[in-house]
């Protein structure tokens, strides 16, 4: 038997298809409701759906049957969770392979109490002459700030939102950048704790391959290239996990 | 006559206390260590579960997450695994198991998380506390991760570190279970020499995680068990590892 380790046939389930919203109820516990569009998927009904709710090391996984049979919205309890803001993975399955290779797949989907929801980088849309994106630095967290001012034909912020093209482009250097300002600009290496540079490191440490940033040297600025190498690594990590190259020829082959 | 008390909690006020204690012991490591404050109305609660616990000194996690579970069983509290001012209180019912006294007479309590579980937000750290991250695992996976969890119950460990930090494999019976196939020794009941390099080496516990991490973009890991999992992982690299049944199965499919 050949084992293939980097072949994926699986498609994106796009966060338009997916919505969640999370209420406590009435005895204090969360639950959530979710509404799965798969009409234009191109998954059998046969595909088994999972959802997984986690936050932080905390995960409840809820087996749904296949996809024919469950009737969307589903309203579930999460009797393990006390957080405001719960994220959320979807998987349609094929178990008839005997292996469970993924379908379709999506991770990161947020719900909040109250309709909160809570971003890494939110993304704002203003007027920047020329320039096509930027990051702010100057809120109170960190935004990506997109140009506003286009010919009305370019729907921008269907292009920031989907386009595998922007995305293969822009994120890698989106991150490389809030790296660099957070580790090395800012000397920040605390990976605990809930400001937005730990939530950054925490986001880029869990990338496969990438090592514990308690292995480097301590006080970036006397250590510049050993941080260097770790954000190369994280960003090189980050566009093989989300299929960056792929989604470049996609985008742009012919 | 077994010394036991009734299970309490830990108020604000108690908290504040013993997170004061640890830093006094950071620097001062040979003071004396009171804590017979824990049972008094001021610094915890009573919960009026019934529940009595032991006096005991625990070695391992696995002889702690046996008892505990066990006794813990019928305390009805919202999130109980998570609870800061049960875990808090336990901490230090059971000081002198998490924060022995060396041979120099010292105790080295280590980060407050490992002692005091993280409040809501500060989700990140919450399985590395000393009691309330093994008996989490134990509760979800049972005796068929023991192999994790027969490790010095003062320290967390690198070992536990790799797998338990990141809730996709935390939560994932079948891929502990093939860690524990991998790269522990039955005979010495110990990680296998080498398997925990920090070097990234060929079919080392660092490099499973990764490879794992890229299996989990093509398959539904969750759902499977350890010997299926064991056959999706790169013979060349991983079959070294493997126990010479599971290899030579492998091989002959191949």
């Amino acid at each position: 038997m050949k084992r293939r380790m980097n072949f994926t046939g699986r498609k994106k389930i796009y966060r338009n298809q997916v919505e969640v919203h999370l209420d406590k109820t009435d005895s204090g516990e969360l639950q959530f409701i979710l509404d799965l569009n798969w009409d234009n998927m191109e998954v059998p009904s046969t595909a088994e759906v999972a959802i997984e709710a986690y936050v932080g090391s905390n995960v409840q996984r809820f087996d749904l049957g296949t996809l024919g049979s469950v009737e969307f919205p589903i309203t579930k309890t999460l009797s393990e969770f006390f957080s405001d803001v719960v994220y959320f993975r979807i998987k349609l399955i094929n178990r008839e392979d005997g292996l469970g290779k993924l379908l379709a797949s999506c991770s990161g989907v947020s719900a909040g109490i109250g309709g909160k929801r809570t971003s890494l980088l939110p993304v704002a849309y203003r007027d920047l002459g020329d320039l096509i994106w930027r990051i702010n630095f100057d809120r109170d967290v960190p935004h990506l700030e997109i140009n506003r001012q286009y010919r009305s034909d370019i729907p921008i912020a269907d292009i920031v939102q989907g386009n595998p093209g922007f995305q293969a482009l822009v994120f890698p250097a989106v991150l490389e950048e809030l790296l660099t300002h957070i580790l090395i600009i800012n000397e920040h290496t605390e990976i605990e704790g809930d400001e937005w540079q730990s939530q950054w490191l925490f986001f880029a440490s869990l990338l496969p391959g990438v090592k514990s940033l308690e292995e480097l040297p301590p006080r970036p600025m006397e250590n510049v290239s050993d941080y260097e190498v770790w954000i190369e690594d994280a960003v090189d990590s980050f566009c093989r996990r989300h299929d960056l190259k792929k989604s470049f020829e996609k985008a742009f082959g012919g | 006559m077994t010394d036991q008390v009734e299970l309490r909690v830990m108020n604000g006020d108690g908290i504040r206390q013993f997170r004061e204690l640890i830093d006094d012991l950071h620097s001062n490591p040979g003071m004396n260590v009171d804590l017979s404050w824990i049972y008094e109305n001021r610094w915890s609660d009573s919960i009026e579960s019934g529940v009595l616990v032991e006096k005991r000194e625990f070695k391992q996690k696995l002889e702690a997450a046996r008892y505990l579970m066990r006794t813990l069983y019928k305390v009805e509290l919202v999130n109980k695994y998570f609870h800061q001012g049960l875990w808090a209180w336990l901490s230090a019912y059971y000081f002198d198991s998490v924060c022995p006294v060396d041979d120099r007479g010292e105790r080295k309590p280590g980060k407050p998380y490992r002692h005091i579980p993280p409040a809501d937000r500060y989700w990140r750290t919450i399985y590395r506390h000393l009691l309330a991250g093994p008996i989490r695992l134990y509760e979800m996976h049972g005796e068929a991760i023991k192999f994790l969890l027969r490790s010095d119950i003062s320290k967390h460990g690198d070992f536990l570190e790799q797998l338990a930090s990141r809730q996709e494999i935390a939560a994932s019976k079948g891929i502990l279970e093939a860690a524990g196939l991998l790269y522990w020794d039955q005979n010495t009941n110990k990680p296998k020499v080498g398997a925990r390099s920090k070097d990234r080496e060929p079919g080392t516990l660092r490099r499973y995680v990764d490879v794992l991490q890229q299996l989990m973009l093509t398959y539904d890991l969750y759902s499977m068990d350890g010997v299926a999992i064991l056959r999706l992982l790169p013979q060349k690299e991983f079959g070294s590892w493997m126990p010479e049944d599971i290899r030579s199965q492998l091989k002959s499919e191949d």
